[in-house]
């Protein structure tokens, strides 16, 4: 019978790293950088319009459904995971091939970042749902002002550690693509367009 | 005349495609310095980025047992591998597992070193590149020529002409949004065969398990969120100690690859969906060698943003295949010599040591310095591109000899003046084939100053 | 630049006289080493090191009108066993535009040179030397010593480049092992100096000027290339 004693990868390289690191360098402290701008929610307007993104500001919650049904006036699937919404699907099942066919996802920003446009999202937030902002055809997102950070130093301070939400994801925009001659193509792969819509 | 030069003389012969691919890319740096100029604090960013994966390196044992401890109580499998046999044989043994016959893969420069879509095609899994630009080269039969950009090398009609063929898209279309939706349509279908689906990690977070993946397509969600099974293949190096650390890399990352203040998506993946399967596969292939390495061991930073090949002018007029290696440019040229001598050990040649690409990195890497380091390694090696090494050595000591100096400098002009580089007959030399050599003058500075010092006596 | 452009030595040598100081040409130097480093046989230049040494441990400075041997003697002799002299030798080994702005810290010359000149920023010196700040460093200060000093002579004006400091392309062994490349790259550097209405190209690194000149030689490009030593130096007191 071959035996064939073989030491296990991890040992392996976990051996040869011991073997070959350099001396210990420390770890430096990061501060938190902030933005200089003081509107931070002025930045991350136009950081969003720059790449792509529409931004619609209002004064009340009560304005959402409006905002939306103005920007998609046609009666196609839409699937929100915010309350109050009607007209709209919410999450039924996790099947995640069910909701190909979305023409608008509707879903809520925890933290926006003002110097890059970003907004984190869980997949609480999402329903359980992960592939739900991928898979639609257009995604509209609503923040509160309030939530706007000015870099992402101060978002991941707020972010901390994961608890229970086992995926999470900035998204800056709608999918786009430049790799047919650098030229730039809004809805690749994912969302077609981004719909911000600012709460106060 | 070394591989590299004779790829770049054939890129070279059409002037006017080197001019487009060269402009294409420099348009690229430009928007990486506007994006730049946006950030004041970029230069303490990117000495905090150098910082941070230096430390990881000096403690990469030790965090890459915490990752793993961490991902497994997420729920996640680890896998390690030594090379990239052992990375390809696990990545279809959960295939096997599965049943799996259909993979998407979003990109991954570290499954390109591996070789992995031809090992799994040679056991009849198909294998979909889900980037847009990878399934361009995919559909092509090439391997990527930029890590970031892999068909920048590519013309819209040569892609309309491709997409005809392959995906009967109307002929002669060139319109790269109408290119795009049919790729959109193309790749939607897959998603949603495929059974498995692998991608690369930006970042693996030490502190969480976390795998970090960056994109603008959304290509990499799509696949991973609709498969039960996902896969994310990652070099040791990708580790960083803390979720809080990614503030200072994804702040550096997109500006320096495309000029974009972010990626569109930064998925952070920490456990498996329902009823699905997590896998993460940690690989060394050749890592652990150039950790070992003190002058080469910091080449191990990069973030793979392709800063470095956007603003090396060889590069930009030479293109990515010209390298022939997975990873091409500065970075490629200070990677693959410690995997292969006799075969890379020409790249760290292809350079002028103008130390564009070491201002441009965003963690730092000292790439020109490592670069002329290489030289010496080649050369001692007795490898061609370093030079006939008892040649050298004549040399040297000739240039240290004034006598000997003086004289061979003396010849050397005298000959020119008989001889001036105009002639065409001198062409066949290599400086002379396409420059004429200086004029030669009647004498030279020291025999004039040996006059002025005369005079004054 | 001994035996093939000795007028830009010869204009170093003038103007350091003008400016007052004590300058002497040690004859039996030879050569830095560089060439053979960067072709990859440092341990062959040891010789050069040595001597370079040797010839010029016993000046207060050293003054090159060339970047590239600077940084090579500056930064590259670090492999030799670091003794007094050494260590002498490798701090005050300037290039001529840090000599005169930092040292002899002019902020004038009469010098006159009525043509539009495109300079070239010679890659050692820019980002080896930081004779001026790359353009890669986009939030450090705009700064170029050997802008400063052409700003000094009168009638002179400086073409705005599209690419200010992308390589000529010469890169010592580079010219002849990649000569495709290296070409391309010099023809790119003219046209855009041509193409801005530059009658003269200038810098601080007589090979970079070299490789220019052979390009625009063949190719009959009216348009000359002058060390900046030279252009510096066109008065007499």
């Amino acid at each position: 019978m071959q035996n064939k004693l073989r030491m296990p990868s991890k040992e392996t390289i976990l051996a040869k790293i011991k073997t070959n690191r350099p001396n210990l360098w420390p770890l430096p402290d990061v501060p938190i950088f902030e933005t200089s701008v003081t509107d931070k929610k002025k930045l991350f307007i136009q950081i969003l319009e720059r790449g792509g993104s529409k931004v619609h500001c209002i004064d009340d919650s009560s304005q959402i459904h409006q905002v939306i049904t103005t920007h998609f006036p046609e009666n196609n699937r839409m699937v929100s995971t915010l309350p109050l919404l009607e007209g709209m699907e919410g999450i039924t099942t996790l099947h995640p091939d069910f909701y190909e066919g979305t023409e608008v996802a509707i879903i809520e920003g925890l933290i926006g970042v003002a110097e890059n446009g970003a907004l984190w999202v869980t997949e609480n937030e999402l329903g359980k749902v992960r592939v739900l902002p991928f898979i639609a055809q257009h995604l509209v997102m609503v923040i509160s002002a309030k939530n706007i950070v000015g870099t992402m130093h101060e978002a991941y301070k707020i972010l901390g550690l994961p608890t229970t939400e086992g995926f999470g994801v900035f998204i800056a925009g709608p999918s786009k693509t430049a790799d047919i001659e650098q030229s730039l193509v809004i809805g690749a792969q994912g969302a077609r367009s981004l719909l911000v819509i600012v709460t106060p | 005349m070394m591989p590299h030069a004779q790829k770049a003389a054939i890129f070279n012969k059409d002037e006017a495609r080197t001019d487009w691919h060269d402009a294409s890319l420099w348009m690229v740096r430009k928007k990486r310095d506007f994006a730049v100029s946006e950030i004041p604090e970029w230069e303490f960013l990117r000495e905090f980025a150098s910082d941070i994966k230096m430390h990881t390196l000096s403690k990469l044992d030790d965090y890459l047992e915490s990752f793993e401890k961490a991902a497994i109580q997420n729920g996640a499998i680890v896998h390690w591998a030594a090379d990239a046999k052992e990375h390809n044989d696990i990545v279809l043994s959960i295939l096997n597992k599965h049943q799996a016959k259909k993979m998407v893969k979003s990109k991954s420069m570290l499954t390109e070193e591996c070789h992995l879509n031809e090992f799994l095609e040679h056991h009849n899994i198909e294998v979909i590149d889900s980037d847009l630009g990878e399934r361009i080269i995919q559909m092509l039969n090439e391997p990527p020529s930029h890590i970031v950009l892999p068909a920048i090398h590519l013309k819209k009609e040569e892609i309309g002409e491709l997409f005809h063929r392959e995906l009967h898209t109307e002929k002669g279309a060139t319109d790269p949004q109408y290119l795009t939706e049919a790729a959109r349509h193309h790749l939607r279908e897959k998603f949603h065969t495929a059974q498995v689906a692998l991608t690369g990690v930006n970042f693996g977070i030490a502190e969480t398990g976390e795998i970090v993946v960056c994109t603008n397509e959304g290509n990499a969600d799509m696949g991973v969120h609709l498969t039960p099974v996902q896969i994310h293949s990652m070099g040791i190096e990708k580790l960083i100690p803390r979720r809080s650390d990614l503030a200072v890399f994804t702040r550096l990352l997109a500006r320096s690859a495309t000029g974009q203040p972010v990626t569109v998506f930064t998925s952070h993946h920490r456990n498996p969906k329902p009823a699905g399967e997590m896998h993460i596969i940690l690989v060394d292939n050749g890592r652990t060698e150039q950790l070992g390495k003190p002058d080469f061991r910091s080449s191990l930073k990069c973030i793979r943003c392709g800063a470095c090949m956007n603003t090396c002018p060889i590069y930009r007029r030479s293109g990515g295949h010209s390298y022939e290696t997975t990873i091409p440019g500065p970075i490629g040229s200070i990677l693959t010599p410690g995997i292969d001598l006799k075969k890379h050990g020409q790249l760290p040649f292809a350079s002028t040591l103008c130390g564009s690409c070491t201002d441009v990195c965003p963690v730092k890497i000292d790439i020109h310095t490592q670069l002329y380091k290489w030289r010496q390694i080649v050369s001692e090696a007795g490898l061609p591109e370093g030079g006939n090494k008892t040649m050298m050595s004549i040399m040297g000591s000739g240039l240290a000899s004034p006598s000997f100096f003086h004289r061979l400098g003396n010849i050397g002009r005298k000959l020119l003046r008989l001889f001036p580089g105009k002639e065409r007959f001198l062409s066949f030399t290599v400086w002379t084939k396409d420059r004429d050599l200086p004029k030669a003058p009647v004498e030279s500075f020291r025999e004039w100053y040996a006059k002025q010092t005369k005079d004054a006596q | 630049m001994d035996q093939f452009y000795p007028q830009a030595a010869i204009a170093t040598y003038k103007l350091l006289l003008k400016l007052g100081c004590d300058v002497a040409y040690p004859e039996g130097q030879t050569c830095c080493g560089q060439p053979l480093a960067n072709a990859g046989n440092e341990a062959a230049s040891k010789g050069s090191y040595l001597h370079f040494v040797t010839m010029f441990e016993k000046y207060d400075y050293i003054v090159a009108p060339s970047g590239s041997c600077v940084y090579h003697v500056r930064h590259h002799f670090d492999t030799l066993e670091q003794t007094e002299a050494v260590k002498k030798v490798r701090a005050k080994t300037l290039d001529l535009t840090e000599f005169l702005l930092d040292v002899l810290q002019i902020s004038s010359l009469p010098a006159k040179y009525p043509h539009k000149v495109g300079l070239h920023q010679s890659c050692h010196g820019l980002r080896g030397l930081h004779l001026g700040t790359s353009s890669e460093l986009v939030n450090k200060p705009v700064a170029s010593k050997l802008h400063e000093l052409l700003s000094m002579v009168e009638g002179l004006t400086l073409v705005e480049l599209d690419r200010k400091d992308e390589c000529c392309g010469f890169g010592g062994t580079f010219s002849v092992k990649e000569p495709d490349i290296s070409v391309k790259m010099g023809k790119d550097r003219i046209r855009d100096h041509f193409s801005k209405g530059a009658e003269v190209i200038t810098a601080g690194d007589m090979s970079c000027l070299m490789h220019l000149e052979g390009i625009i030689s063949r190719q009959n490009i009216p348009i000359k290339v002058i060390h900046i030593a030279e252009i510096l130096n066109t008065y007499e007191i």
